[in-house]
């Protein structure tokens, strides 16, 4: 991966400026290398706060619902390695409830026992 | 009666044939025929024979002692001469492997300063490369005013901005390279 975009992605997951999350998410997710998307979630779920997670669980084609499993698997070891997981049980929560579509849910309720079970 | 009259004459004649003596010269021998070939006188006596003294042939003696000095002689000659040759052809076969060690050693050494100082020259490359990409001026971009960072400038204090104005450029810059290399 390039150096330049290796730093980029650590110093907008260290940000304090929420700006950071929307251009990880428009520039990282998006991104049609496997190892930035990785990165990028990581660095996403690493921020623990409710918009940055959201990014990861609600949308399709991203975070644990990456069509890469290196990525989404990736992303589920970042969930499950939080210390904090009251934030990430609550979008887990609203997305198994709310969400519209099936494999976001099904995903989202894999994850959630996944936790549950680490507990 | 008459059958044992002819069985006592035929034992009788039998009784007569016998012969009792070893002589085999006796008459009664090869059924009455005596031998009457001639028969070698003192056959059976040995004449002692007195063996034949050889004298010790001067000639013999000396061409012996000749031949034996000559041999210890040749030996004596040949042996340090032989010793010598493969003194000699060892020292020549250790000179050649010294050159041939020598040889490698410098062979070495020259490629190991060869390298040393190709890595040299990289090093210093690297170094005025990141010299000047330290004392860089970030470049602006027109369209929003975001710059564009150096990597020595990319950290958290930096702008959300100007992180992705670089992220954007950096990304503009890959494509370009892929599509050279893809062209």
């Amino acid at each position: 991966m390039n150096k330049a975009v290796e730093k980029i992605i650590n110093s907008l997951e260290k940000h304090e400026d929420m700006e950071s999350i929307q251009v990880l998410e428009e520039l990282g997710t998006n991104s049609p290398d496997n190892e930035v998307r990785e990165m990028t979630s990581r660095a996403l779920v690493r921020k623990n706060v409710h918009d940055s997670l959201k990014v990861v669980i609600i949308n399709q084609g991203k975070g644990i619902n990456d069509l890469s499993p290196v990525v989404a698997m990736s992303t589920v070891n970042e969930i499950l390695a939080l210390d904090d997981k009251t934030e990430v049980m609550k979008v887990l929560d609203d997305t198994i409830n709310m969400n519209s579509i099936d494999e976001v849910r099904e995903n989202a309720k894999s994850v959630m026992s996944l936790l549950t079970l680490s507990e | 009666m008459e059958i044992k009259s002819i069985v006592g004459a035929k034992l009788g004649s039998l009784s007569l044939n016998r012969s009792t003596s070893t002589n085999p010269f006796d008459k009664t021998s090869f059924r009455g025929k005596a031998f009457s070939g001639s028969v070698l006188p003192f056959a059976d006596v040995f004449q002692k024979i007195k063996p034949v003294e050889q004298k010790p042939s001067k000639v013999a003696m000396v061409t012996g002692a000749v031949i034996s000095a000559v041999t210890s002689f040749k030996s004596r000659i040949t042996e340090p001469v032989i010793a010598f040759a493969h003194r000699v052809k060892e020292g020549v076969l250790h000179g050649v492997d010294a050159v041939r060690n020598a040889k490698e050693s410098a062979k070495e050494t020259l490629l190991s300063a060869k390298n040393s100082w190709l890595e040299m020259q990289r090093n210093m490359q690297e170094r005025i490369s990141q010299v000047f990409e330290w004392h860089k001026t970030p470049e602006a971009e027109p369209e929003t005013g975001a710059k564009i960072l150096s990597l020595k400038h990319i950290n958290e204090k930096a702008s959300v901005q100007d992180l992705r104005a670089t992220w954007v450029h950096e990304n503009e810059k890959l494509s370009l390279e892929e599509g050279k290399v893809v062209a």
